[in-house]
């Protein structure tokens, strides 16, 4: 493929023009703002803006759009870090370590690492879309459905068999089983069977990722901030000082001391990144078991070790540009925001693949340099940015608890245009709550219900067009190899991680009697019986489905779900008498009754706020359900309603700013 | 810091604020006129945002507000290939003041009969308040060097080698399922038909060389060197198609020994239309035609919209003959189907 170099010359030059440069940073802020809010990912904003910049130059519009795009994946773990709560997907892994250096007092470190990943992460990403775009039109005319298919199974594979297993390898497989089986919901994209639908049409298109991430991540986090009635801000934590220089000479060293990590994580979220379609959070968890492997920091990961932070943030950050590269040279997106990019550039006549370069090449120039500007400048603004994430903290929590409220249930109603997903979500979050003291794991969970779907489309797909010789075509078959080989990797070292477990358990007993916990193994069961049940209803249902729609089904009940479970249980069999035991002494002590009960007043608020948002409008319901919350857990009364005006106030602002749409209720109120 | 639980009487004035805020809000008074001023009309535009509906019905909106003196929204619905914004559509109050979209590949027409679960309305509770834009676009595609060049190679292969000919469409629960019927059960062939959920990834696979052919929306390749259109599925050739050369199924009456006429959901044009549903009032329905059709014939909008519709307009009458007609042959297709 030939470059010409003027058009490149042209393409930087446009990039640079003062109004470019101007709407690029509003693009950054935005696209943080967005990146920060759980339940507003970069595709909803980019969505709500593509109407607003279509007035604007070409050139200007898809700089915009695109810097959205790449500040987005940056912040979403900016909330996590700070109070658990991750922007998106693709934040989780960060909020894991990150969070938990909190903590421990490390702020700056794990900021300087977020930093300095992401700055990293897009910037590879940027020089390798430059190197990339035109090779990469050559070498992918031979990627079809089995080589997709085999990928994403690839990455099942290796994240399920390395990153989040270790530990609690079985109620993580039943975990990302869960997370399967959320999947399934929805109809088969191959032959067209509506299943789990349960005759709900708001479920024909399946579950939206936005509720799947709101309701493992932000409710069961909103409960347990009113039940233990801290704020964001552990007990009298003020507002950390963020040095300045401070945290930018942190980033700094940060690029040499973690060097390993940065290169190798980049390299992974931008190969992720370049196929269609796997996604950031696969890369960000990639990124982390990158450092798992790579680490000098002595902490245990999950405990706060700063280079998991690093990897994560590098990795889905290149790979948040990397999908830029399918998207130019065919036309594929590989998530909602690419697809964006996608239809911004139709609209300006713009067919990507590789006819695109003779017509358009100074347009794709400015965007890829746009993209790499953008890393910069969202580098710059992170000081400011975290500030302002750190103001959130001086709030009152009942407030904190209502703000973020009205945004899960704004999110999530955005996702259904009618109460149903707020209303799923809430339950899903409960569940998951639930789950989460049974020893569920909602980061595996959510890479179960993303991958899931593509995965069985595809293998059905490559099935169809080929049978089992599809897979045996070379482009296939080496990606075969390599999910075999890492599947008996994964394999020999979980046998191995347990090995060494168990040899300390026994050393452990052979000191002393130990305690059984009568407890976990109750809890034990009960999960593996949970997961046994729904198998089974999963298996019974396939009765009534088609072969072809019930062949993942059976895949994810008896791997996923059946074994695990069994695996789970009869580990647990010696534990049965202390089980039976605590049973009969009843469960009293172990029970927190004043937090349950502030939980299922905020579930009660939560769901009478979803129920009144079409009678009342939403506005409304807003300021009601935030002074219910104050009332309820605030003295005195006049902050109550100050809060609630100021919801409302704050919500009408989203709503006008966004230019969203809303219900406006039987009063018709204007806003 | 522990505060107390629940205290009845805070509960008590937030009751009483919520009453207050009801009673001091007056209830809008009903009006007879359409549209009511102050009362916005929704466009629902029923694909993933960012795409063509979305943009088609954000360059209605100033024109509809132009004509009808309101407020015009569009609402992305999204979901199940359009059927969601359907569902949504048929949900809300048939007043007028909700408008959604249709072509030849989605609306009433389709959804009741591709569905596996069909919707809670039927064919006839939406009809159309014209046609803005017709184009034949719908045909077949191969690789540029792939031995089946015209329809004829591709019918005779499949004879031949009945199951193995690969075609892909985008589906399920469109019109080209039962093209793809009609195709089998009009020739006597029997093909190998994969679905897609996108249309890149459906073009992706026939640069691969997973796929032999793939039905799709041609004009977008016409210039691609790397791919051949073997013919479009319409019966004739329009004006709005700028390569009028391409073969259309016309051409190969006498080879594959049939008559066009016969063909129902094989040879149609790309059509767009807007829908409303059908038990709105005479007047409203009145109102939302001309809206449409001062709109279609306005040379603003017209020049808005050149790079991806081909405006013409057909009266509410001539576009429910059309939509009665595809729906015809889809029901046709599907009873002989089932």
């Amino acid at each position: 493929m030939n470059i010409d170099l003027s058009v490149v010359l042209a393409g930087i030059e446009h990039a640079f023009t003062l109004t470019n440069l101007l709407w690029l940073l509003i693009g950054v802020c935005l696209g943080l703002i967005a990146g920060t809010l759980p339940g507003f990912s970069g595709g909803s904003m980019m969505a709500i803006l593509m109407p607003l910049v279509v007035v604007l130059p070409v050139d200007t519009m898809l700089i915009t759009l695109a810097a959205v795009y790449a500040a987005n994946v940056y912040s979403d773990s900016t909330a996590g870090i700070l109070y658990n709560i991750p922007g998106g997907a693709a934040g989780v892994p960060a909020t894991v370590e990150g969070y938990q250096l909190k903590s421990r007092g490390r702020l700056v470190e794990a900021f300087a690492n977020q930093v300095a990943g992401s700055f990293f992460g897009a910037t590879f990403g940027f020089f390798f879309l430059v190197a990339l775009v035109p090779t990469f039109l050559y070498f992918v005319q031979f990627f079809g459905s089995a080589e997709r298919a085999l990928l994403a199974v690839w990455a099942l594979v290796f994240i399920s068999s390395g990153v989040i297993t270790r530990g609690d390898p079985v109620r993580a497989f039943i975990s990302v089983g869960i997370g399967l089986t959320l999947g399934l919901i929805g109809q088969q994209p191959n032959i067209g069977t509506f299943r789990f639908t349960f005759g709900l049409t708001g479920l024909w298109d399946g579950l939206k990722v936005v509720l799947v991430v709101l309701a493992l991540f932000a409710i069961p986090q909103l409960l347990e901030m009113v039940r233990n009635r801290t704020s964001f801000a552990q007990e009298n934590e003020r507002v950390a000082d963020i040095p300045f220089f401070g945290l930018y000479h942190a980033v700094l060293r940060t690029f040499w001391t973690g060097r390993d990590v940065l290169v190798r994580s980049a390299l992974f979220g931008v190969l992720i990144g370049v196929v269609p379609g796997i996604g950031t959070s696969t890369a960000s968890w990639g990124g982390y078991s990158v450092a798992q492997s790579l680490t000098k920091h002595p902490e245990p990961f999950g405990t706060g070790n700063p280079d998991g932070v690093l990897g994560a943030e590098c990795a889905s950050n290149s790979c948040e540009v990397g999908t830029v590269i399918p998207l130019l040279a065919l036309g594929i997106p590989g998530s909602a925001g690419a697809a964006i990019m996608l239809g911004a550039l139709s609209m300006v006549g713009i067919n990507p693949g590789p006819s695109m370069y003779a017509s358009y090449g100074q347009q794709v120039w400015t965007i890829i340099f746009g993209i790499g500007l953008s890393g910069f400048v969202f580098t710059l603004l992170a000081y400011p940015f975290i500030r302002g994430a750190q103001w959130m903290s001086l709030l009152s929590v009942p407030f904190l608890v209502a703000a973020i409220g009205i945004l899960c249930v704004l999110g999530s109603y955005l996702q259904s245009h009618s109460a149903f997903g707020p209303f799923v979500m809430v339950l899903m979050g409960v569940a998951a709550m639930f789950g989460g003291n049974l020893g569920l794991k909602p980061a595996a969970v959510l890479i179960g219900f993303v991958l899931g779907p593509g995965i069985e489309k595809e293998l059905i797909r490559a099935y169809q067009i080929g049978g089992f010789e599809r897979f045996l075509k070379p482009t296939a078959a080496i990606i075969l190899v390599v999910v075999l080989v890492t599947l008996v990797l994964g394999i020999i070292r979980n046998v191995r991680d347990h090995r060494l477990s168990q040899a300390e358990k026994a050393e452990a007993m052979a000191e002393g009697p130990t305690e059984p916990d009568g407890v976990a193994a109750a809890k034990a069961f009960t999960f593996g019986g949970l997961a046994l049940v729904l198998a089974a209803a999963l298996l019974l249902t396939t009765l009534h489905y088609p072969f072809y729609a019930s062949i993942w089904v059976w895949f994810v009940g008896i791997g996923f779900l059946i074994l695990p479970a069994l695996i789970l249980i009869r580990g647990n069999l010696k534990f049965a008498g202390a089980a039976r035991a605590w049973l009969a002494t009843g469960p009293g002590e172990t029970v927190d009754r004043v937090g349950m009960f502030s939980n299922v007043i905020v579930i009660a608020a939560l769901l009478s706020y979803i129920g009144l948002i079409t009678t009342l409008g939403f506005l409304l319901a807003s300021g009601l359900f935030t002074l219910v919350l104050m009332l309820v857990f605030e003295r005195g009364v006049v902050r109550p309603v100050l809060a609630a005006v100021g919801a409302m106030a704050f919500a009408w602002a989203v709503v006008t700013g966004f230019e969203i749409y809303m219900p406006r209720g039987i009063f018709n109120l204007p806003f | 810091m522990r505060h107390d639980t629940v205290i009845p009487p805070r509960l008590a004035i937030a009751a009483a604020f919520g009453v207050l805020t009801a009673l001091l809000v007056p209830a809008p008074a009903t009006a007879q006129e359409f549209p009511e001023p102050g009362r916005p009309l929704t466009l629902i535009q029923n694909f993933a945002p960012g795409g063509t509906i979305q943009k088609a019905m954000q360059d209605f909106e100033p024109f509809f507000e132009k004509y009808l003196g309101t407020e015009v929204i569009v609402e992305t619905v999204e979901g199940a290939a359009g059927l969601i914004g359907y569902n949504e559509a048929y949900r809300r109050p048939a007043d007028g003041y909700t408008l959604v979209g249709a072509s030849t590949t989605f609306g009433p027409h389709v959804y009741p009969y591709l569905s596996q679960t069909p919707p809670p309305w039927k064919y006839e509770d939406f009809k159309p308040l014209g046609i803005y834009s017709e184009i034949p676009n719908s045909g077949m595609l191969v690789l540029a060097d792939s031995p089946y060049q015209t329809l004829p190679d591709l019918i005779r292969a499949a004879r031949e080698n009945p199951g193995e000919i690969t075609i892909g469409t985008i589906g399920p629960g469109r019109i080209e399922d039962v093209q793809i019927d009609e195709l089998q059960q009009f020739f006597g062939i029997e093909v190998n038909h994969v679905y897609y959920d996108s249309g890149g990834t459906l073009f992706t696979d026939l640069l691969t060389g997973d796929l032999d052919v793939i039905i799709t929306a041609v004009l977008q390749y016409a210039d691609n060197k790397d791919v051949k259109i073997v013919t479009l599925l319409a019966k004739e050739m329009m004006d709005t198609f700028p390569y009028p050369e391409t073969p259309i199924m016309a051409n190969w009456q006498e080879e594959l020994d049939f008559d066009v006429k016969d063909l129902r959901t094989l040879g149609s044009t790309h059509f767009n239309a807007m829908m409303v549903r059908s038990d709105v009032p005479d007047e409203v329905f009145a109102k939302l035609a001309e809206a449409l059709r001062l709109t279609v014939e306005d040379p603003e909008w017209r020049k808005l919209v050149k790079d991806y519709r081909f405006p013409v307009y057909r009266s509410p009458e001539e576009a429910q003959a059309t939509y009665d007609n595809m729906r015809e042959g889809i029901e046709r297709m599907t009873t002989k189907r089932d």
